[in-house]
């Protein structure tokens, strides 16, 4: 697997999280990160469930967590993709908080089975560019849900496949 | 649920003893590929049936499972059964007495209508069709001398407006039943028994197995992890359980023990491994591998001990179902127009035949259990539906007219 450097060395700016779950009166106080996740389950056991982000930051999490498209039968970054994780990982930074679950999703050809594999090493890819962005890799889950879940039904052409060829991003709870 | 009322049977066998040693079934029966039967309809005493009426179930049965050339006359005709070289035939009586219903079958010889044997069927209204499914299963029994499939049913993922839900159906395609209703994505059913079943199903917001009932539903989680566990093919033989996962950083094939335990993994290849199919004595395991660069199907032994490729006619090959026999692994594959159509090769990569050629995505072939058919999914514009064929191409049936069948999977007996 090939996985990009991340294109541009994020200014490791201020953090300025709005997604306070510390309750904290003072929104700009730095909780370190090993006590942020502390509570993230890292066994099997772990399961993801989607967080209710805060009216303000849901906004802003809408705006940047779009999808990232593929190419067919490939896994691979192109340009678009990488312009839009350097932004997902900007939006990261600034919201340490945050954790997201990438569901890789693949077109409505081929099979079942194989697909399930195709959609991962999508959610593989970005996953790993993230962290080459210095993302936390606890703040990264991946998943696959192969053909299953397309976001367009009995797509005929190129371009409807195309819609469906993707990595969703889904805020997760710590 | 409530549990299906329980199918009483009375067996009366009328056997003529004498003339039972002159008409041998079993010699009619090699003289033909095809065996040549009569029905005649079957006539009531007292209120007649509104639906289901038993001659057209065993017409049905009979002609669905490819091994008889079905006729069928309203009343005796010797014309009719010369035509079609008929020697033999079934006809028969019922009687409805409130929700009761006894039938009687009678198969005999045409050229002397005597009786050959007979069998005496009662239960409820609402089992008219599981009765005639057993005599027909009796009747293939007695002409073979081998098990009938008319008894066994189909898991299937019930795909509509993007949900994915496991539902289940008789052979022939009567009484769907949705079994999952937990507002995920359920995906990959195949039977552990025929009352229980393994699948994955994303109720922890990813992908894992979990074996539960078919009569209700109820499931425990089986095989689970933060990665993607997929594709659960059970073994025949003892129940190990063979399934795809990507818990090691890429999706490999694995087995475990009935109970989950002795988890080991038999491929470490980086490419995707995965659709694990057994063979029917347990030595060996089918799967699909990229490691080529494109899907591909691949053997290997159930230790994971010489892993070689088999179909090398293809740019994507997928989906492996090796036959109850273990002569053939059927499998769809993808034609140089896009096209998926089901084919089948020998576990030794040799004779690949290409099965199917209606219109169409042909998909997810899996064998019925006395390996007479091949049930796959046929998929058209927005529609899916389960169709049978015979292994050689002949015979196709459409089995659905729902639209939203999917990943098939074939009980037992």
């Amino acid at each position: 697997m090939i996985v990009l450097s991340c294109s541009h060395s994020l200014q490791s700016k201020k953090q300025q999280s709005d997604f306070n779950l510390t309750k904290s009166k003072d929104k700009h106080t730095v909780v370190p990160e090993n006590e942020l996740f502390a509570s993230v389950d890292t066994t099997d056991e772990a399961v993801f469930t989607e967080a209710q982000l805060i009216e303000s930051l849901l906004q802003k999490a809408n705006e940047v967590l779009k999808p990232v498209y593929f190419e067919y039968n490939s896994f691979q970054l192109d340009q678009d993709a990488v312009e839009l994780l350097v932004k997902i990982a900007e939006f990261l930074k600034e919201n340490p908080g945050i954790r997201v679950l990438v569901q890789g999703h693949c077109d409505e050809r081929g099979s079942s089975e194989y697909n399930m594999g195709l959609g991962e090493n999508r959610a593989k890819v970005v996953k790993e560019y993230l962290i080459n962005c210095g993302i936390n890799s606890i703040r990264v889950e991946i998943t696959s849900y192969g053909k299953e879940k397309p976001v367009i039904l009995n797509c005929n052409d190129q371009q409807c496949h195309s819609k469906n060829r993707r990595c969703e991003f889904v805020p997760l709870t710590r | 649920m409530k549990k299906p009322r329980i199918l009483i049977i009375i067996l009366f066998i009328f056997t003529n003893v004498l003339y039972a040693e002159e008409f041998d079934l079993n010699v009619y029966a090699s003289k033909f590929d095809s065996i040549p039967i009569g029905i005649i309809d079957f006539s009531s005493t007292g209120t007649r049936l509104k639906k289901d009426q038993p001659h057209e179930i065993i017409a049905q049965d009979l002609d669905f499972c490819g091994r008889f050339n079905v006729v069928t006359v309203s009343q005796y005709d010797s014309a009719v059964f010369a035509d079609a070289s008929a020697g033999i035939y079934v006809d028969g009586e019922y009687t409805v007495e409130g929700s009761e219903t006894v039938i009687n079958c009678y198969l005999r010889d045409v050229a002397s209508q005597e009786l050959i044997i007979g069998k005496k069927y009662k239960g409820e209204q609402n089992v008219v069709r599981a009765m005639m499914h057993r005599y027909c299963n009796e009747l293939v029994e007695m002409l073979f001398g081998d098990r009938g499939i008319f008894e066994s049913k189909i898991l299937y993922v019930k795909s509509s407006n993007g949900k994915r839900d496991i539902a289940i159906m008789d052979f022939d395609g009567y009484n769907h039943r949705q079994i999952t209703k937990n507002n995920v994505v359920n995906i990959f059913p195949a039977f552990v028994t025929k009352n229980s079943m393994i699948w994955t199903s994303y109720e922890r917001g990813k992908p894992d197995l979990y074996i539960g009932s078919v009569a209700d539903g109820s499931s425990k989680l089986f095989i689970y992890s933060k990665a993607v566990e997929s594709s659960p093919a059970v073994s025949p033989v003892d129940g190990t359980v063979a399934y795809a996962s990507s818990r090691n950083g890429n999706m490999d094939v694995y087995i475990c023990n009935s109970d989950k335990t002795n988890v080991r993994q038999l491929t470490v290849h980086y490419g995707v491994d995965t659709s694990p199919a057994w063979s029917p004595n347990g030595y060996q395991i089918a799967f699909t591998s990229d490691r080529s660069g494109n899907p591909q199907i691949y053997v290997m032994d159930s230790d994971g001990a010489n892993q070689h490729r088999v179909t090398f006619e293809h740019k994507y090959a997928d989906s492996p179902s090796w036959s109850p026999k273990g002569d053939k692994i059927a499998y769809m594959a993808m034609g140089e127009n896009g096209k998926f159509d089901i084919w089948t090769i020998a576990p030794d990569g040799t004779n690949p035949q290409k099965v199917t050629s209606i219109s169409g995505h042909n998909e997810y072939p899996k064998w019925a259990p006395d390996g007479s058919l091949i049930a796959f999914v046929n998929a058209t514009g927005s529609y899916s539906d389960l169709y049978v064929v015979k292994a050689d191409g002949s015979r196709v049936r459409r089995v659905t007219k729902r639209g939203d069948v999917k990943m098939p999977d074939w009980s037992g007996f």
